[in-house]
């Protein structure tokens, strides 16, 4: 740690000197992958695509997502990636010039549906008490939803309404959890389930969806409002000729994303409003910033 | 690279040489792929040993615990990794079985059966059973290796796991080596085919030489050589090509030779091909017959002979099929031109090239021969009619030929003379200095000619006009001696008559005034020679003009005859000359006298005689002479002084009286020069 913290901090006097642009994000903003694959992954890609410009852009991630405030608190990244939830707490630093993943058929929103086992036998969110639940890594947006659907009929929030939350590495295991009855629920988001159904259509026998949220965007990211347009610019096309490369798209289909776009505030405001309306269910005067009860740490601790 | 390389004798060996290569690879290619295939087998076995403990072991709880997800999670992302897996599958002995590859995943009932798969060596705890399935052809990318192993949790066989391995690797593998080789071999080709156009380039400059050197001796270029100092067998090669050339060159040098004597000899070559038509002919045709040669080519023989004004008929061998005549002399007509007596042979050729034979009609003029021959024969007539007797002899005189007109003047046979010499006509009368003369001057001049009297068979001597001519070769060497002669016989008594004539009196036949200046002459140098004497004596009748008067100039003439006899009787020395000069004067010519006595005797008996009565037709007539004589030396030292003496002596004669003699004596004839000035002054 101490480590990193002095690496950082090199970082962050570099910054000033340099054209060399950090962006920071967190393991609970991956998805299907972890930190240094997505560090060696995207800076290999970044390097390519910028040989033949001044301007250097830099990937970090960091373990959790206090460690990202944290180095960005202290100037040490220029921006940062990840979950709404993630995201939100640092707006008001961050350019309007956002970028968010692009899915296919849907944009850069996408619904969260909650999937059962036929089986089971519910067709209501409130009739999923104490039942198993499986949430994968990284759905903060996800659970917020959830939570807030929970809280919107006076019911506990989710380590209080399921009776077992299980903890999977992805959307698609808890998908597979619920087709072989080691849970009874889950939450995905809507291209996952399709993809999952795609690589195997039993489970859209098997499985069924009873609830639908409105179009979010999951995930995005930005750099602070302090840098020059023309970097901001400059940036901007980089990251899209990234995703314009073969490698680009294999990383991007991870996510099961199709391209990199940029955002308007507009896009952004379904899940502000959800974050808001979640904050306001809970608590009136929690902060935005303190909208995230579900993180895989906290998962992990209310599930055991 | 040239393509000429390739077409020729080393892309020949080159191209062959990548043919064997190629069979040669492709055979190493099937063994290699039999054992590629087999090898293929053991890596798949290794493989799918190797993949399926580890994700056996990676899967292992999540299969105890049936957290399907995980397995089927882990399984997709190895499989996104590891292109050549082409499914996995979990198969619980019951009968469940989870198949897992890259597009999917499903849940199976007892569909797939490798949950019964028997395993060999199961029981055996230190060794790890398996079965490998090869599910088709090595080549078909779309088949797999199929590796399946049980799966023991807990001592208890919980299923069966089987990974399925695509082929497409092995066979990537395979083409890739398959590509390598190819490359490799293509690569190879090429640099041996660099190499081996660099490495004979020795060599073909060598060939190309020998090429060109073929193709100077086919354009006719003899001279051109090889070189004989080549590697190995090409040296070889050239020096055979040099001893062709030579061959060809020395057969060419004859051809051209015979071409030359063909187109330079003065007979004419016509040659007809197999069809008798003509094929060919040489310029001494057109000199021949005075049309240019195109009038002959492509002539059918009939027409050929036809163009030479023959009669075609006369050749009807052409087309009965008989064998070819010896051949004839005929006479070709000529426009313009004097005809020409050609000699037309017939000769077959024989073909080597073609095995059947040729025609040649060699026309030679003759005109020359002919016109020779018709000379000879000419001569020979000459020889045979002539008026002329024709002797030819050898250079040593052997006589060779001789005409009849010869043989009937000398008497003797043709046999006896031919092999003869001429000296059997020798007559005796020339000399030997006569005969070297002869032989000098045509020793000398070529030819001698004269009279010369030869004697007869019979030994008749005979006088002859002869010419000998010296026949000489080219060289000049005398070859033979012509002779000519003509019997002259009559000539020469023709011409002594007329010399009688032109020196003698026609009436008495005693020798006229010439031929007596010409004795007198004769007897005067050889009283010189000898210092000796004559006497010239001048006779005149008496009264000789009464007879006359009296019985006419006939009995005159008769008289004269007589006194001429009478004179010649009173002579006893053939060398005594009698001469009539004029009507009744007579001189007497006594050359070698002795003495005025010799002149005195002679004188007197002529005075006598002629005193004496003639009987001249029935009439006597007597007369008398007055004789004049002149003695040499004494009275004179020439002709003239000698006649002009014995004139004078005789008028002293016929003053003394008549019928007396005297002899010159000048105080007489100043007595008679006295009286004559008397006489002219009375006058």
């Amino acid at each position: 740690m101490l480590f990193a913290v002095s690496f950082h901090q090199a970082l962050a006097e570099t910054i000033t000197s340099r054209n060399i642009i950090f962006m920071g994000g967190s393991t609970n903003g991956l998805r299907n992958t972890n930190q240094q694959d997505a560090e060696i992954t995207f800076n290999t890609l970044l390097d390519d695509a910028l040989k033949n410009s001044e301007l250097k852009l830099n990937i970090v991630v960091f373990p959790t997502t206090d460690e990202l405030y944290a180095a960005f608190d202290r100037g040490e990244i220029d921006g940062l990636f990840g979950s709404a939830v993630e995201y939100f707490p640092r707006e008001d630093q961050l350019s309007e010039e956002t970028m968010a993943l692009g899915f296919k058929g849907n944009g850069v929103k996408q619904r969260f549906i909650i999937v059962v086992r036929k089986e089971v036998g519910v067709t209501q969110v409130k009739d999923l008490k104490n039942k198993r639940i499986t949430l994968a890594k990284g759905q903060d947006t996800e659970a917020v939803f959830l939570n807030t659907l929970l809280l919107r009929q006076k019911l506990p929030e989710i380590p209080g309404f399921f009776a077992e939350v299980r903890d999977t590495k992805n959307p698609s295991i808890a998908l597979m959890d619920v087709f072989f009855s080691k849970s009874d629920v889950t939450i995905v988001r809507e291209n996952e389930f399709a993809t999952a159904v795609e690589l195997n259509p039993q489970l859209g026998k098997k499985l069924a969806i009873i609830e639908k949220s409105e179009p979010y965007v999951p995930a995005m990211g930005s750099v602070r409002r302090n840098l020059t347009k023309g970097k901001v610019t400059e940036l901007i096309v980089a990251l899209k000729k990234i995703y314009g490369t073969e490698t680009g798209k294999k990383v991007l289909s991870y996510s099961q994303a199709v391209s990199l776009e940029t955002i308007t505030r507009e896009d952004k405001q379904s899940v502000r409003d959800l974050l808001n309306e979640y904050r306001s269910l809970k608590n009136a005067t929690t902060p935005i910033a303190e909208a995230r009860p579900i993180t895989k740490s906290r998962v992990r601790k209310n599930a055991q | 690279m040239p393509s000429r390389f390739l077409r020729g004798i080393f892309g020949h060996f080159f191209l062959r040489a990548i043919v064997i290569q190629g069979a040669l690879g492709i055979a190493i290619l099937a063994v290699v792929l039999i054992l590629f295939s087999y090898l293929s087998g053991k890596m798949a076995e290794e493989q799918g040993r190797t993949f399926s403990n580890s994700t056996l072991a990676a899967t292992i709880d999540s299969i105890y615990k049936n957290e399907y997800g995980n397995v089927i999670d882990y399984c997709m992302g190895i499989m996104k990794n590891t292109p050549n897996i082409n499914f996995i599958i979990y198969s619980k002995k019951d009968g469940t079985e989870l198949l897992i590859k890259p597009s999917g995943w499903t849940i199976e009932d007892k569909t797939l059966g490798y949950y019964a798969l028997p395993f060999e060596n199961e029981a055996d705890a230190f060794k790890s059973p398996f079965v490998l399935e090869d599910s088709g052809n090595l080549f078909n990318p779309a088949s797999s290796y199929v590796f399946s192993r049980p799966i023991v949790i807990g001592g208890q066989r919980w299923g069966v796991m089987s990974v399925g391995f695509s082929k497409k690797a092995y066979f990537a593998s395979i083409l890739n080596f398959n590509i390598s080789v190819t490359v490799i071999g293509v690569v190879a080709g090429l640099i041996s085919l660099y190499l081996f156009f660099f490495s004979t380039r020795r060599l073909r400059t060598q060939l190309r030489e020998l090429e060109e050197v073929a193709r100077c001796l086919s354009e006719g270029q003899l001279t051109a050589k090889a070189s004989e100092v080549s590697i190995g067998e090409i040296g070889v090669l050239g020096a055979s090509i040099n001893a062709m050339s030579l061959a060809l060159q020395d057969k060419s040098d004859r051809l051209k030779q015979l071409v030359r004597m063909v187109e330079e000899t003065d007979d004419a070559f016509v040659l007809f091909d197999s069809t008798l038509h003509v094929l060919f002919v040489n310029t001494a045709l057109s000199t021949l017959t005075g049309r240019p040669e195109s009038d002959f080519l492509g002539l059918y023989l009939t027409e050929f002979i036809t163009t030479l004004n023959q009669n075609p008929k006369d050749d009807q061998w052409v087309s009965h099929g008989k064998p070819l005549p010896q051949g004839r002399d005929i006479v070709i007509p000529r426009l313009n031109l004097p005809s020409v007596h050609v000699a037309m042979r017939l000769e077959s050729v024989s073909s080597q090239k073609e095995g059947g034979s040729y025609l040649l009609i060699v026309l030679s003029d003759i005109t020359d021969r002919k016109r020779a021959e018709e000379k000879l024969q000419l001569a020979a007539n000459v020889f045979s009619h002539a008026r002329e007797g024709i002797m030819i002899t050898e250079p040593d005189g052997t006589i060779i030929d001789v005409n009849d007109t010869l043989i009937q003047d000398s008497g003797y046979s043709r046999e006896e003379l031919l092999g003869s010499n001429p000296r059997i006509f020798k007559s005796g009368r020339h000399n030997r200095d006569f005969y070297s003369t002869m032989w000098i001057d045509l020793v000398r001049d070529g030819y001698w000619h004269g009279e010369i009297w030869n004697r007869r068979k019979d030994g008749e001597i005979y006088p002859e006009l002869k010419t000998i001519s010296a026949v000489r070769d080219d060289k000049g060497i005398i070859r033979q001696y012509v002779s000519l002669s003509s019997d002259i016989t009559l000539q020469k008594e023709h011409e002594n008559q007329l010399v009688h004539v032109a020196n003698h009196d026609n009436l008495t036949g005693l020798p006229n005034r010439a031929l007596l200046t010409d004795r007198l002459n004769q007897a005067l140098a050889q009283a010189r020679r000898d210092k000796g004497m004559l006497a010239l004596m001048f006779l005149d009748l008496d009264k000789f003009k009464s007879v006359n008067d009296d019985f006419g100039h006939e009995i005159g003439d008769m008289l004269l005859l007589e006194v001429a006899n009478r004179i010649q009787d009173c002579l006893k020395r053939d060398a005594d000359t009698v001469s009539r000069i004029g009507g009744d004067e007579f001189v007497i010519l006594l050359p070698h006298v002795d003495s005025e006595s010799d002149a005195t005797t002679v004188a007197d008996k002529v005075i006598a005689a002629l005193n004496q009565p003639f009987y001249i037709e029935q009439h006597i007539i007597n007369i008398s002479s007055s004789i004049g004589v002149a003695i040499y030396p004494i009275h004179g030292a020439n002709l003239h002084i000698l006649m002009k003496n014995a004139d004078t002596a005789m008028y002293d004669a016929k003053a003394a009286g008549r019928g007396c003699f005297r002899f010159y004596s000048e105080h007489v004839v100043k007595q008679q020069t006295d009286a004559t000035l008397r006489a002219d002054a009375e006058v």
